[in-house]
C-alpha cells in the first residue's frame, strides 16, 4: 500500500470519497484505512479540480500547491482490461516524486493540463448537487428531474452520468451504465486522462 | 475554495427579504448595492433584481454570471460558482484550507497534515 511504502518519506494519502456518506462508509469500514477518508458527497473537491471520472488522483506538494491536476489513476489493475491503464506507472512516479523530488512535469506543463470550468460543467453541477439535496429531502421525483438536466449538460461526466445512477434507484453496473459506456466509447474517451499516459 | 450555497423559498418565488437572502448568500442590500465585504453590485438601475423590496435570485444569478439550478415546487435552489471564477481559482493551483466530514463521522481540515506531499484520491463505490 502506497501510504505505508511513502508515508516514511513524507506523503500523505487523503481518499475523498464522491459518494453520499451512508455508501462511502460501507466500503471504508470495511478497508479499514490508515489514511483520512473523506466524504465529498455535495462533491465540492471534484468541483474544485475539475474531476470528472474515479479513481483520479491530484498531486499537492508540502506548500499546498498542485503539481498534478486530476488523472485517473486506479489502485490496482483490476479493470485494466477495459480501461487500459498500467496502475504501476503511476505508483513509480509517484515513488519517484516522493522519494527523488521528480514531478512527472514541469510546473507550466501541469498548468496546461488544468481542466477549464464551462458554464455547462458548472450549471450541471449546480442541478446535480440540488437533485442530492432533494433526494435527502425527501424528494426523489425532483431529484430525478435536476439529475436529468444535468446528464444533458455534462453527457461525458462519470461523476454525473454513473454517480446519479445509485441515487435515482438505477444501478451503477446494469443497462444504463453501459448505456452511458458505449456513448463514451463512441465519443472516443473524452477526458480519459491516465496517469500512465500522461507523462512525458 | 468557492462553494455554492443552497437557497430556500419556501413559496417558490425565489424572491427573498433581503435580510433572508443575506443570511443565505451573504450579499447585504445596501443603500450603494448588493454588498458582500468590499464588493458592491449597484442596485439603482436594476429594476429586475430588487423587486417590491424582495431581492431575485434569478436576476442575481444572471448579474453575477452564476449558475442558478432551480426547484420552485420544492422551493429550493443551488446557486453554483460562475465558470470564470472556477476557472480562475483552478488555475492557481493552489489548495486553500478547506474542512470536509469523514467516514466515521468526524471532520477533517486540510491544513492539519501540516507540511508533507499529499495524494488525493477521488474514488467512489459506484
Amino acid at each position: 500500500m502506497i501510504q505505508d511504502e511513502l508515508g516514511p518519506h513524507g506523503l500523505t494519502v487523503v481518499a475523498v470519497a464522491l459518494d453520499e456518506a451512508d455508501a462511502a462508509r460501507e466500503w471504508v469500514d470495511a478497508a479499514a484505512p490508515n489514511y483520512p477518508a473523506l466524504v465529498d458527497a455535495d462533491h465540492e473537491l471534484a468541483e474544485l479540480f475539475g474531476i470528472v471520472n474515479v479513481p483520479s488522483v491530484v498531486w499537492v506538494d508540502e506548500d499546498d500547491r498542485v503539481v498534478r491536476p486530476p488523472v485517473i489513476a486506479p489502485v490496482d489493475d483490476l479493470w485494466r482490461e477495459f480501461t487500459g491503464i498500467d496502475s504501476s506507472v503511476h505508483h513509480d512516479q509517484l515513488r519517484a516524486w516522493v522519494r527523488r523530488g521528480e514531478p512527472p512535469y514541469r510546473h507550466d506543463e501541469a498548468r496546461a493540463r488544468v481542466r477549464e470550468a464551462s458554464p455547462d460543467e458548472q450549471l450541471a453541477r449546480a442541478h446535480r448537487r440540488l437533485g442530492a439535496l432533494l433526494r435527502r429531502a425527501g424528494r426523489p421525483d425532483r431529484a430525478l428531474v435536476h439529475f436529468e438536466r444535468a446528464a444533458a449538460l455534462a453527457p461525458m461526466d462519470w461523476t454525473i452520468r454513473r454517480g446519479t445512477l445509485p441515487l435515482r434507484g438505477g444501478d451503477p453496473f446494469g443497462p444504463e451504465f453501459f448505456e452511458f459506456a458505449a456513448e463514451w466509447e463512441a465519443a472516443g474517451r473524452p477526458d480519459h486522462r491516465s496517469a500512465d499516459r500522461d507523462a512525458g | 475554495m468557492r462553494t455554492s450555497d443552497t437557497i430556500t423559498s419556501p413559496d417558490g418565488t425565489f424572491r427573498l427579504d433581503p435580510a433572508d437572502f443575506a443570511a443565505q448568500t451573504g450579499w447585504e442590500l445596501k443603500p450603494q448595492g448588493l454588498c458582500r465585504g468590499d464588493a458592491c453590485i449597484p442596485v439603482r438601475d436594476r429594476g429586475d433584481l430588487v423587486v417590491g423590496g424582495r431581492v431575485d435570485v434569478r436576476a442575481f444569478a444572471v448579474l453575477t454570471g452564476r449558475p442558478l439550478a432551480l426547484d420552485e415546487e420544492a422551493g429550493l435552489a443551488v446557486l453554483g460558482v460562475a465558470s470564470a471564477e472556477r476557472a480562475a481559482e483552478r488555475a492557481a493551483m493552489v489548495v486553500e484550507d478547506f474542512e470536509l466530514p469523514t467516514a466515521d463521522g468526524g471532520r477533517f481540515r486540510w491544513s492539519s497534515i501540516g507540511h508533507r506531499k499529499k495524494l488525493l484520491f477521488a474514488w467512489a463505490s459506484w
